[in-house]
């Protein structure tokens, strides 16, 4: 017979599939979990936000987006961003470099632009994925507490898009994570209707936080309400911020610090007298490593500073004399020695030639811009003396003279001169908000809103007369304009470096204001060499003409032979119809071609 | 190419009767082949006169009607055909011709395949061949040997010289493209886990159909490599040494001193009349007049100093094996030691292997895989070596390097560094790393031709690296008393020791079934599947404290600064579960059909939309057109396949992380509440839910020819390849509130297509004795880039992936040539450049009037297109020469910084390259190189000016080889004794950028030069 395998038939090569197919279904059965891996090292989305720790940790991490951030161009280093926003107004500049904001002469593609809008929404992804999650531990909170976190989240949120509204005026607008269709699908909100959505949520919000913080650092029911109100403001909703700001005078136990000083210094920000201070960016106590660089970027060459933030000589000659009038008309201003017999608010604000500097255990000096050698000064026993030392405030080419026009800023680093604080390293918290803003507030809104002067400069007063400022005088209360340049005024300078003008100066006549004081050649201090006068401290020796004010505005606007007296920098560009508002960041229009651009941009 | 011969059996087994007397026989028959007695399946069996047959079966066996007398053709592929007479006769013997490979075995995915029947694009390397090339890794000695397998140096560093590979293109632009490497039917974590001289061959498979059992990963291609086993009855003892000298290809010349001095002067006096010098004319005139001395003048040549190791590598490698019926066993030991060209630079390698099988019963084979390496790898602690090179080719020649006693000098600049110093004495970083990986494998046929397997592997490895660093001193000479003085301290500063741990743990889970039947007499069919399951565990620890005492003694306890310690660590882990199928199909030896799927798992991706898993399948077919009677006429062609394919593959090589599907919180993002530190948290990154597969689907069309008695042998194929859902990293606009660092998130977000084409011959013959074979590969492979949601995707700088462009373009300003005297400066404006003559006219390519970024345009490729190689092989008597030739037609090469600009660097005073003579100047307009301007002047920020052709022939390796005679071995028992020459790189043909080697891509003047080699060594088995 033939010796040939017969094929199999399809029943035997069934039967042997089945086998094979058995051993699989073992192994399949036993690796069910293996594909089931998760971060070893860190802790994610999905197993977080579920119990009080991880909600006030989530808090703590808005808190940190909101806080210790620089804005470059800058040093990467614990600084405020708000310390750079006054920077882009007429009453300070950053070290000279191509294309600031302030400057004018910027485009689209600018870094800060973008870092500014980046960082802000930043907060508002913090805020708003701890506010998605958060029901996750609702059960194992108690009432009060959740309220609380929700409430300080929505309190960040706020003030994150009262920035964004102030550089930007219409943006996009998220209260919760974006989903991936929206990844680059944003437009723009208009600014009215993010407006009235926060502040009806701040407002309720700020019902579950106490009016004083649980802890020193945190927002609290005023910071709240006086948020929405400079949300309220950026819309001209005069109404709103007077009741608003009306809840807090009337009902909060805020009040004003007696020393204007001890606002800016470590040990009156631990006492906070009368509370004034509503919320701060704070430093660590016991931290070696927690400090603020802000003398870094601000303070004198000579001690160690690396100037890139300076005042400018606009914002020096705004503050008044201690009669109540501005320098031009003032008897009491010697345009020689200009720190003498001005608002006492000036000299805890800036250091104008002639002021001393002082840091105990290290030489202190008095300022000068422009002297090629420094004048030392003992505070044991007040002598002046003209050492060899090389000024570098005068040499360096980021100094004051070469780069700053010839002022320094002294707010939030006047603690040069407490012991044990010694070089850059000091602990000074950064101001958010203050009593003082929401008074000013509601003079202002109360004022637009036609509310008598009288009215008025009652709450003006109170800020006028904490530092020994006269009332408002008759003259001013029977002049309409110049009851409101003089509210203006004394907002500018008494918030001067708590990066709160930007709003202001982009709000005030839509643009016209900013457009006549952003406008031109950036003028500083004097040219001219100083001597010392015993008795009498440094005098310049040839000063500058005095200025002239606006006649609308009433601000030093027309500086005569400015290029020859005076410190100089560039000609800032400011269009009305442009420079209102920020360009939104062109790398983000590169990606979400959703969103449109500002005007003129 | 083994000598065995092949002898055919036949076996007529008998008659019957009934046929007989019908004057027409029923003829029986087995065919075996006589080398391993198996029986041949599908051997073609005519009658013939008139043209009837059949072909044997599974078993070997046949049946044919035959007339007595007539005349019987078997022919078979890679065995000589022969014909007969149908006789009685039992046995007929048979030799076969010499030098077809179609019945190599080859090595496919979880299994083997006979060369002829591969439908797929499978290419096949010989171990021969790669231990003929004496490197120090296994990456280089692949290169050229496939066509469509790219492999670039891009280093010679000691430990750091390994290639990368990319087959048929590039696969993703922002994922893994390296190819999965598989070992023993184990996947390795890269090359370096075996040893060339261990490798019995590789399989590089290059299509979808044939990677789709690999499926999820098979996207980028796959490189299988099988390793040598011990043979049945036979015991050998094999030594394989070499010792190789090292020097650089190629090194850029730097200017003499006086040049520099000059230029450099030149070069400052571009920015104005009045400025200030940095060398006055009598220095120069004493640097004319006066020969060096090393105290006043110097003429300090950096490289020869930096360059004084002894760049001395040799391999030494021993295997033995042996093995009996029931067992087979072979070990295998190699020590290879490469130094660096700098002191401090090295890179030594111990490396184990043993293999062995045992046949339990007759039906249940074991089998293990065991290794061991450990890698030492030694650099200088205080500056990376690419650095301590740049600043060999860059430094200027007029500073201190070293004194006569040995001190270093102070080299001037900015910060005095010396990096003969840094190279010689601010301590090492050494690195080690053991490896251990065993394999345990048990296969057992359950019945008759069913077979399954299964296996377990793991593989573990723990890295450790020990920076200890230390200072050295400089100094200044100050001839005014002829003494050094002191001018400072450099290396690690505050003598930091550093440890970093690494521990890595992987584990893989194997096992399939395959059984092979047939349906009628001639469908064979063979099915397999399997499961494969794979896991990572990878962990770190790193600590630092600073103050350490004893530099040679690198412990912490002799590192007792009281600086704030700091100590680190992070770990993650993923895993992979596939499963897999093959369906082989043959018909009459003629027709082939394999297909092929796999469904994989990836820990990569989210659970919750269901996107961890996913299906790839690949389908191929053959086609032997020799075999079909129309081209029996056509004698030439003894053998010719077309082969077609088509699948789908993934790529789960997600950029970023192992968990790209959950948000994960940063731990410290902390605030001061209270002036306490409070702790918080924030999340990191936007997790991406949906993410999945990459997918790539590819077609290809090949055909496989001999002809000419199998002399000479053709392969052409062409293939496209189109990825789709690539993984992106793209950028995110930044109001969704990441981190200022994580502005992109991983998405399957692109396409990308690849087209080319691939091309082999081989053409072997002897004249008299002499033996010489030639073969030649050439390749292309086109890549554009389809979409990637319309976002440009930057790769650094000045490379982007932008939809209608090849992936990784250069983006750079268009230039057009150089200013002259005369020309009209400022059109457009370019900023604040104060343009002038000798200065590099860039195109305002988007007409703005305005010269900024986005002028940039899409120019130029690196990737290598028309990639070429060719090898001759002689043997005359016992001689042996190989010449390898390999090169790229078509490349373009960006090179930058210190590589183009003079007299520029971070933080040192630089010289210009011997490149600077050839700047333009009003004497010399047709000037290669813009004029010298201090700070360059706009002239060296990314343009296509800077874009180089990056083509090259090059002589890649040459090899000479004796062979001791056999009548001399066969006296002390000597199988065979070969001794060799050989130089790797020794000439090169290229348009490339003076003193810079073109293998190197977008050199920055930052490199470790490749290396020209000369090696001596002998192959000897007893």
């Amino acid at each position: 017979m033939l010796n040939f395998k017969s094929t199999y038939t399809m029943k035997q090569i069934q039967f042997k599939l089945i086998i094979i197919c058995s051993i699989f279904v073992f192994f399949t059965i036993s690796c069910s979990k293996y594909l089931d891996r998760k971060p070893l090292d860190a802790i994610t989305s999905e197993d977080f936000f579920q119990n009080p720790t991880q909600i006030n940790q989530s808090l703590t991490g808005v808190y940190n987006a909101y806080g210790a951030r620089t804005v470059s161009p800058g040093l990467a280093n614990p600084t405020t961003y708000y310390s750079k926003m006054d920077l882009y107004t007429e009453i300070g500049l950053e070290r000279g470099l191509n294309g600031t904001i302030g400057s004018g002469a910027y485009n689209t593609g600018n870094g800060t632009v973008a870092e500014i809008w980046a960082i802000f929404y930043q907060v508002i992804q913090r805020a708003n994925t701890l506010l998605f999650y958060m029901p996750r531990a609702q059960a194992s909170m108690n009432a009060a507490d959740y309220a609380r976190v929700q409430a300080e989240a929505k309190t960040l949120r706020g003030l994150a898009y009262w920035h964004l509204i102030t550089f930007f005026g219409d943006v996009p607008f998220f209260t919760g994570p974006l989903e991936t269709s929206e990844f680059y699908a944003a437009t723009r909100k208009s600014k009215k209707e993010i407006i009235t959505f926060l502040i009806s949520d701040l407002e309720s919000a700020s019902t579950s936080m106490p009016w004083l913080s649980t802890e020193v650092g945190r927002v609290n029911r005023g910071v709240a309400l006086g948020a929405a109100a400079r949300l309220a403001m950026l819309d001209k909703r005069y109404d709103d911020v007077i009741r608003l700001t009306n809840n807090i005078i009337t009902n909060s136990p805020y009040g004003l610090n007696p020393s204007f000083e001890n606002l800016f210094r470590k040990s009156g920000q631990n006492i906070n007298a009368n509370n004034e201070i509503m919320f701060i960016y704070p430093f660590g106590d016991n931290d070696a490593g927690s400090f603020s660089y802000l003398n870094l970027v601000q303070g004198s060459r000579n001690q160690g500073g690396q100037s890139s933030h300076f005042p400018t000589q606009f914002l020096v000659d705004l503050f008044e004399c201690r009669d109540g009038l501005n320098i031009a008309q003032s008897p009491l201003y010697n345009p020689a020695q200009p720190g003498r017999n001005r608002d006492p608010r000036m000299k805890h604000t800036v250091i104008v030639s002639g002021d001393t500097v002082v840091v105990q255990g290290f030489t202190s000096n008095v300022y000068s811009a422009t002297n090629r050698l420094v004048h030392t000064f003992n505070p044991t026993n007040s002598t002046v003396t003209l050492s060899s030392t090389n000024n570098q405030d005068s040499s360096n080419i980021f100094g004051p003279r070469l780069n700053g026009c010839g002022n320094l800023w002294r707010k939030h680093t006047n603690d040069r001169d407490v012991n044990g604080t010694a070089g850059n390293l000091f602990k000074v918290g950064w101001v958010y908000m203050r009593f003082a803003e929401i008074l000013l507030l509601n003079a202002e809104a109360k004022l637009e809103n036609g509310s008598p002067a009288t009215e008025v400069a009652t709450i003006v007063n109170r800020v006028r007369n904490r530092v020994g400022m006269p009332n408002v005088s008759a003259a001013v209360l029977s002049n309409a304009n110049a009851m409101k340049q003089l509210v203006r005024r004394e907002k500018t300078v008494e918030l001067a470096n708590e990066g709160l003008h930007l709003a202001d100066m982009r709000r005030w006549d839509d643009g016209a204001y900013a457009a006549k004081v952003m406008t031109g050649l950036v003028v500083g201090a004097d040219l001219s060499n100083s001597t010392f006068v015993t008795g009498q401290g440094l005098v310049i020796n040839n000063p500058a003409p005095i200025p002239s004010f606006d006649p609308v505005y009433l601000v030093p606007i027309n500086y005569p032979n400015a290029s020859t007296t005076r410190l100089t920098r560039e000609t800032r560009i400011f269009n009305a119809n442009q420079h209102i508002l920020c360009p939104i960041p062109q790398g983000e229009r590169d990606k979400a071609n959703t969103l449109s651009q500002n005007p003129n941009w | 190419m083994k000598k065995t011969k092949w002898v055919f059996l036949l076996l007529a087994c008998f008659f019957c009767v009934e046929q007989l007397l019908a004057q027409t026989a029923k003829l029986s028959g087995k065919v075996v082949d006589a080398a391993t007695n198996e029986p041949l399946a599908g051997v073609t069996v005519i009658v013939k006169a008139t043209k009837k047959g059949t072909s044997t079966n599974v078993d070997g066996s046949f049946t044919l009607n035959v007339k007595d007398g007539e005349t019987i053709e078997f022919s078979y592929l890679g065995y000589a055909t022969i014909t007969t007479k149908a006789t009685n006769d039992a046995t007929i013997k048979l030799t076969a011709v010499t030098g077809s490979n179609l019945q190599d075995v080859v090595v496919v995915g979880y299994g083997t395949q006979k060369r002829n029947k591969i439908s797929g694009s499978v290419a096949t390397v010989n171990g021969e061949q790669l231990i003929r090339r004496p490197v120090s890794n296994v990456s280089m000695t692949l290169q050229g040997m496939s066509p469509g397998v790219t492999i670039r140096q891009g280093s010679g560093q000691p430990g750091a010289d390994q290639g990368q590979i990319n087959i048929r293109g590039i696969a993703s632009v922002s994922g893994g493209n390296g190819p999965l490497i598989i070992i023993d039917g184990v996947e390795a974590a890269n090359m370096n886990d075996v040893d060339a001289n261990i490798i019995e061959n590789v399989s590089i498979i290059k299509d979808a159909s044939a990677a789709a059992v690999y499926g999820s990963r098979g996207t980028n291609g796959v490189i299988l490599i099988t390793t040598k086993k011990g043979i049945k009855g036979k015991t050998l003892l094999a030594l394989n040494s070499f010792v190789t000298a090292q020097t650089p290809t190629n090194m850029p010349k730097t200017l003499s001193a006086v040049d520099n001095m000059i230029l450099q002067n030149e070069s400052r006096r571009a920015l104005g009349p009045t400025q200030a010098l940095p060398f006055s004319q009598a220095e120069i005139d004493l640097y004319r007049t006066t020969a060096p001395n090393n105290f006043t003048v110097f003429n300090t040549d950096w490289q020869d100093l930096i360059f004084q190791n002894t760049g001395l590598m040799q391999n030494h490698n021993m295997i033995v094996s042996g093995g009996s019926e029931k067992s087979s066993f072979l070990a295998s030991g190699t020590y290879l030691n490469q130094q660096g060209l700098l002191t401090n630079n090295q890179f030594t390698r111990y490396d184990l292997r043993i293999n062995g099988d045992i046949n339990i019963t007759n039906k249940i084979k074991f089998s293990t895989n065991l290794f061991y390496t450990k890698s030492t790898n030694i650099v200088p602690a205080g500056m990376s070596t690419t650095e301590i090179i740049q600043r060999s080719i860059s430094m200027a020649r007029n500073w201190a390097g070293k004194f006569e006693d040995g001190k270093y000098g102070n080299a001037g600049q900015s910060n005095s560094v010396n990096p003969i110093g840094m190279a010689e004495n601010s301590g090492t970083t050494k690195t080690e790393t053991p490896t251990i990986s065993a394999r345990f494998a048990l296969k057992a046929e359950i019945i008759k031709d069913l077979f399954v397997e299964v296996a377990y592997n793991n593989r573990s490895s723990y890295t450790q690296s020990i920076r200890a660093g230390r200072t050295y001193s400089v100094y200044t000479p100050n001839p005014a008393n002829s003494t050094l003085a002191y001018a400072g301290e450099f290396g690690v500063l505050d003598s930091s020791l550093n440890y970093t741990n690494n521990r890595f743990a992987n584990n893989q889970y194997y096992a399939s079934g395959d059984y092979s039947f047939k349906i009628a007499r001639e469908h064979n069919f063979k099915v397999q599947v399997g499961m494969q399951a794979f896991d990572n565990y990878n962990e770190s620890v790193s600590a630092t404290r600073f103050g350490l005492q004893y530099p040679d003694r690198p412990y912490f306890g002799f590192a007792t600064s009281p600086t704030q310690p700091q100590v680190g660590g992070s770990a993650n882990e993923n895993a992979l579960l596939g499963y897999f199928t093959r369906i082989n199909y043959d018909f009459k030896n003629k027709y082939f059909i394999e297909f092929n799927a796999r469904n994989d798992g990836s820990s990569k991706f989210g659970a919750t939309e269901n996107k961890q898993r996913a299906t790839f399948a690949g389908a191929s077919a053959a086609w032997v057109f020799s075999k079909e009677n129309f081209m029996s006429k056509v004698s030439v062609i003894n053998f010719a396949k077309l082969r077609v394919s088509y699948g789908g593959l993934g790529n789960e090589a997600v950029i970023g992380g192992n968990y790209p599907f959950v948000g994960q919180l940063a731990n410290n993002i902390d605030y001061y509440f209270n002036n306490t530190l409070t702790r918080g948290n924030a999340i990191n990154n936007y997790p991406n839910i949906s993410l999945s597969w990459e997918k790539s689907f590819q077609a290809n069309v090949g055909l496989d020819i001999n002809l000419f008695s199998n002399k000479l042998s053709v392969t052409l194929d062409y293939y496209e390849k189109k990825i789709t859902d690539m993984l992106i990293n793209v950028p995110v606009p930044t109001y969704l509130g990441l981190a200022s660092n994580q502005t992109f998130i991983p998405a399957n977000a692109g396409r990308m297509i690849n087209k080319g084409w691939e091309f082999s011959t081989t053409y072997k013959n002897k004249i008299g004795k002499l033996n010489y074979s030639v073969t030649a590969n050439l390749s292309d492979v086109k890549n554009k880039v389809l979409y990637t949601v319309g976002q440009d995707i930057f790769h650094g700088n000045n490379q982007i992936s932008r939809a209608g462009y090849p992936a990784l373009s250069y983006l750079l300003l268009r230039s057009n040539g150089l200013y002259q005297v005369g020309d009209n400066f400022n059109v457009p404006i370019n900023g604040t450049r104060p343009t002038g003559a000798g200065d590099i006219r860039y195109v305002d390519a988007n007409g703005s009037g305005v010269l900024n970024d986005s002028d940039r345009v899409v120019t130029g490729n690196n990737f290598p297109r028309y990639e070429f190689s060719t090898d001759f092989s002689l043997s005359y008597k016992d001689f042996d020469l190989n010449i390898f030739i390999f090169g790229i037609a078509k490349r373009d090469n960006y090179i930058s910084g210190l590589g183009v600009q003079p007299f520029t660097a971070p933080n040192w005073f630089a010289s210009g390259l011997e490149t600077a003579l050839g700047r333009w100047t009003p004497e010399n307009p047709n000037a290669k190189y813009p004029r010298l301007f201090d700070g360059g002047n706009g002239n060296y920020v990314p343009s296509d000016f800077w874009l180089r052709n990056g083509a090259f022939l090059r002589v890649k390796h040459i090899t000479l080889g004796y062979n001791v005679s056999k009548k001399w071995l066969d006296k002390i028992s000597i199988q065979q004794c070969r001794f060799y020459v050989s130089v790797v790189n020794p000439f090169t043909f290229s348009n490339y950028e003076p003193g810079f080697d073109p293998e190197i891509s977008n050199n920055t003047g930052a490199f470790y030069p490749i290396m020209r080699t000369t090696t001596v060594g002998f192959n000897v088995k007893f």
